[in-house]
């Protein structure tokens, strides 16, 4: 406990200076007011047609690109944050100082912990301060399909900030890092438009890599039953395959375990590393 | 207090792929001693204090620090050591004084330490500045700041000297004595030679990451007789050597010739040279400086770089 408390002071010592950490987070809430902004101007001025914007419709409105990239943001916060500190060698002090290892890597965790939370709880603010802004009638929190969107929202912030927390614990430079992610971007989407032309029996799996996932997770098509209807009634105009709801026990499960699989490499590799 | 080492390594190994940086180091380090790790470029020095310190893994053998050998007792340990490592590492946007807050959250040490600390080391209108903005001997003021935080018993200092102007290294000698007379026990590796002689009551000569030789100063410096001659010819002084049954070495300083004898008579050396027609203009009993030590055990390491000059 005492050793926990020695951790969260010593995180918020160093992040409380970094401007790294304060731009990405102020991009980040920049960005999600002005796309809340053109909404709840139109919902002062009388409102538009469509479900009203209010909880908990709101959700599906305040979910959306670009705010759904938070993941992407929060990549690079971690990216930005933890990378150049490998490469200072102060973690080497830190060992010196006395802190073990494992400690040093469970901080980071707590710090990690603690951005995914900013970064989810900055559109629900947004959300919820609309809301009350808008003279539109207010129903419950969230439902059922919302309560789906925002988990998925949550569960592709894990995977990207774990994503993030690899790249920075491997590479330790954080230009170099950030440049394997936007690689790493472009690889994925040509291997998953050109392997299904090869082999079309694989796209299934190939939407269970990182940035496919992203979208299944993010996309609100895959949470309102009535976004699926509408986008298959086109699908189905311009003669493409329908979609489905994607398995979301397989989804869930996948996202945990790639989390699992990148925290973990990151911390053995850290841990079998000369710092 | 008892006998245990503060330190004790035991074949202490580290390879980096081809490269043996650290060989088969076995030495004690006793309380009170300040102890000097000494040897050239690339010798192993940092990478020893770095597997004492935890930061690197060594390939074979292990160490004691107060008698503990496991991980666990290694970590308790460093609790009592106060240690910094080649080039200071601080976080570079934070100021010297949030490095030190860090260190001493670490340490477990309140804050009013941080401003004694920064005191001793002269850093004391400068801690709210960010470290980038630091000169190299402003680094190396903060790091010995750090490695004072904790009151540690043992203090480990790679190059403490490294960047520091002569104020500085005066400045350093004396807190290292300060530390040294309030009984703490030091370890600290430098290619300073002269500095370390007046302060080690130890030393250990490393080259290419074996231990060469270890002991008191005075062991490592004063095993043999030598005198210092200087002639016309070195040459023929040179060639003459050779058939004296009392030597045993020849070396060519800046200062002379200095000739290892295998017995103390000076006397009988001169008799020898002047039969030969040589006529020494200088002729003493040489005392053998750590350096000269240095130099013997560590010969041919620095050999390419004078062949690259000339
Ligand atoms: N991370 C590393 N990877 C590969 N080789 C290394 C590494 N660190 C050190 N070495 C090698 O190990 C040897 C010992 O290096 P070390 O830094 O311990 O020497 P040193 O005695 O501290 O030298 P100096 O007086 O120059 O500081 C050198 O040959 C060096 O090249
Ligand atoms: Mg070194």
């Amino acid at each position: 406990m005492k050793r926990l408390g020695t951790l969260l002071r010593i995180e918020f010592i160093k992040a409380r200076k970094r401007p790294a950490l304060w731009l990405t987070l102020g991009v980040f809430i920049f960005f999600t007011v002005v796309t809340v902004l053109p909404n709840l101007v139109r919902a002062l001025e009388g409102g538009g047609p469509g479900p009203p914007f209010a909880l908990p419709w709101i959700w599906r409105a305040v979910l959306q690109p670009p705010i759904n990239m938070g993941p992407f943001f929060l990549a690079a916060a971690m990216i930005l944050l933890f990378a150049p500190e490998f490469g200072w060698k102060t973690a080497g002090q830190n060992v010196i100082d006395g802190l073990a290892k494992e400690h040093l890597f469970f901080g980071k965790l707590i710090t990690f912990a603690l951005l995914l939370a900013a970064f989810f709880i900055v559109p629900i603010v947004t959300g919820v301060a609309a809301s009350i802004i808008s003279p539109e009638p207010t129903g419950t929190f969230a439902r059922g399909a919302e309560l789906n969107h925002m988990f998925g929202y949550a569960l592709a912030l894990s995977l990207w900030g774990s994503i993030g927390f690899l790249l920075a614990a491997t590479i330790r430079a954080s230009g170099g890092a950030l440049g394997i992610m936007f690689l790493y971007f472009l690889v994925e989407n040509m291997v998953t438009s050109i392997v299904p032309v090869w082999n079309p029996a694989l796209e299934r799996h190939l939407n269970f890599l990182p940035t496919q996932l992203f979208d299944t997770l993010t996309r609100t098509e895959f949470h309102y039953p009535d976004a699926l209807a509408r986008a298959n009634e086109q699908r189905a105009a311009m003669g493409q395959p329908l979609l489905d709801f994607p398995d979301h026990g397989a989804v869930v499960a996948s996202v945990l375990g790639f989390v699992a699989l990148f925290v973990g490499v990151s911390f053995v590799t850290m841990r079998k590393r000369d710092l | 207090m008892s006998d245990t080492p503060v330190i004790q390594t035991f074949e202490l190994s580290k390879r980096f792929r081809e490269v043996r940086a650290v060989d088969r180091v076995s030495i004690a380090v006793k309380r009170g001693q300040v102890f000097g790790f000494l040897g050239p470029n690339g010798s192993g020095k940092t990478t020893t204090i770095g597997m004492l310190m935890g930061i690197i893994t060594p390939t074979a053998g292990s160490f004691a620090l107060f008698g503990a050998s496991d991980p666990k007792g290694h970590l308790a340990a460093r609790a009592r050591v106060g240690a910094t490592l080649e080039t200071p590492n601080f976080y570079p946007y934070m100021s010297g004084r949030d490095n030190l807050r860090v260190a001493a959250t670490i340490k477990g040490v309140g804050n009013d330490r941080i401003d004694e600390c920064l005191e001793i080391v002269g850093l004391a209108g400068r801690g709210r500045h960010r470290f980038r903005t630091y000169s190299l001997g402003m680094k190396q003021r903060l790091a010995l700041a750090a490695t004072m935080l904790n009151d540690p018993e043992l203090v480990i200092l790679d190059e403490p000297a490294n960047g520091l102007d002569p104020q500085g290294m005066k400045e350093v000698r004396d807190i290292i004595r300060i530390l040294a007379d309030r009984g703490k026990t030091i370890f600290l590796s430098s290619h300073l030679l002269w500095e370390v002689e007046r302060m080690c009551t130890h030393v250990a000569i490393v080259r290419k990451g074996q231990v060469m030789k270890v002991g008191t100063v005075a062991e490592i410096v004063s095993e043999q007789v030598r005198a210092l001659v200087r002639v016309e010819d070195a040459g023929a002084l040179e060639a003459a050597l050779a058939d004296y049954p009392d030597a045993t070495g020849v070396q060519t300083t800046d200062e002379g010739t200095v000739i290892s004898l295998r017995s103390d008579d000076l006397a009988g050396l001169n008799r020898y040279l002047a039969a030969r027609g040589i006529y020494a203009s200088h002729l003493s009993r040489h005392q053998q400086t750590l350096e000269d030590a240095f130099i013997e055990l560590t010969r041919g390491d620095y050999g390419s770089m004078t062949e690259i000059a000339s």
